[in-house]
């Protein structure tokens, strides 16, 4: 009966998230075909920023289920890793070649976004990882 | 006659002079008809002059009366800024002081954000909620986005190869 009361309170507590890795660049047309342009509501959220183009490099869609982490890569160098914190609401843990950049408690207000991000002074272009619940 | 002689019958005519002095330049007028002729002819000009009608007569100030004038007015003068800084402000003043300083403390964090090496534009209604470390966490109401920007100088891990496309296996899962 409890175990039955708390299989019921994990599948309730199941959170499902949206990662999404963006690129910005000047650049007019990207090199890689399979990028595209990045939802549009996204590249509101980002116009504060100088990049004249934000291209969509790929997303993952998360259920992050009770306690469990879910680490997902979304290139060759970074990954991203999502758990329900008890109190703290969601809890992402952003990896760098396998180390840890950045870790963001919270909860996201539905319709919202979180935008991890950093430049990338080498090509003159910037990475957002964006989480939308 | 001596000038103090004639200075002795005015003072006399102007009741300036002790009453034993007053005796004595009586007694000698009525002896000396000379004195007697300038002593009537002092007392006829009294007479056709009356205190409103002499004119004022400006007595030059002493060099000690002059520098003393001198120096009350300066110590007048540095006493007045004295006087003028414990004055009581306006109200307005003592209020909008403390707004000023704040919005002049929001217009330096603005400043200081704008230009960052991510070279970010006008934030509109973006609050900033964290600058710690040179990472900055800020939130756009209008655009419903919460940004962490953590420049490529204070990330200790390159995450930035994101040109090219990897294939992914969606909700994987490393721990249960």
């Amino acid at each position: 009966m409890i175990a039955g009361l708390c299989s019921v309170n994990a599948i309730a507590d199941d959170t499902k998230v949206k990662a999404t890795l963006v690129w910005g660049t000047d650049d007019a047309k990207p090199s890689d075909p399979h990028l595209k342009p990045a939802n549009e509501q996204m590249v509101k959220g980002l116009r504060h920023f100088k990049w004249k183009n934000y291209y969509e490099v790929t997303n993952v869609n998360v259920t992050i289920s009770g306690t469990a982490t879910n680490r997902i890569r979304l290139s060759p160098k970074c990954e991203v890793e999502l758990r329900n914190a008890d109190k703290s609401g969601l809890e992402a843990k952003l990896y760098g070649e396998g180390k840890l950049v950045y870790t963001k408690k919270g909860n996201i207000p539905a319709g919202e976004h979180w935008a991890l991000g950093g430049d990338d002074p080498k090509n003159a272009s910037a990475w957002f990882v964006i989480l939308t619940p | 006659m001596k000038t103090e002689d004639q200075l002795r019958l005015q003072a006399y005519l102007d009741n300036e002079v002790s009453s034993s002095e007053a005796r004595q330049i009586a007694s000698w007028i009525a002896r000396d008809p000379e004195a007697k002729a300038l002593y009537d002819e002092l007392q006829g000009t009294k007479a056709l002059l009356n205190a409103e009608n002499e004119l004022p007569v400006t007595v030059p100030d002493s060099r000690d009366f002059y520098w003393s004038k001198i120096q009350r007015e300066i110590e007048r003068a540095e006493r007045e800024p004295a006087r003028a800084t414990a004055t009581v402000r306006p109200w307005w003043i003592r209020i909008m002081a403390p707004v000023a300083a704040t919005a002049a403390l929001a217009l330096v964090l603005f400043t200081s954000i704008s230009t960052a090496p991510t070279t970010q534009k006008a934030m509109g209604s973006t609050e900033v909620s964290d600058w710690d470390n040179g990472t900055i966490t800020f939130r756009s109401k209008e655009d419903g986005m919460t940004v962490v920007w953590m420049p490529a100088s204070v990330v200790t891990a390159d995450v930035s190869d994101v040109q090219t496309t990897i294939p992914v296996e969606p909700n994987t899962q490393d721990e249960p």
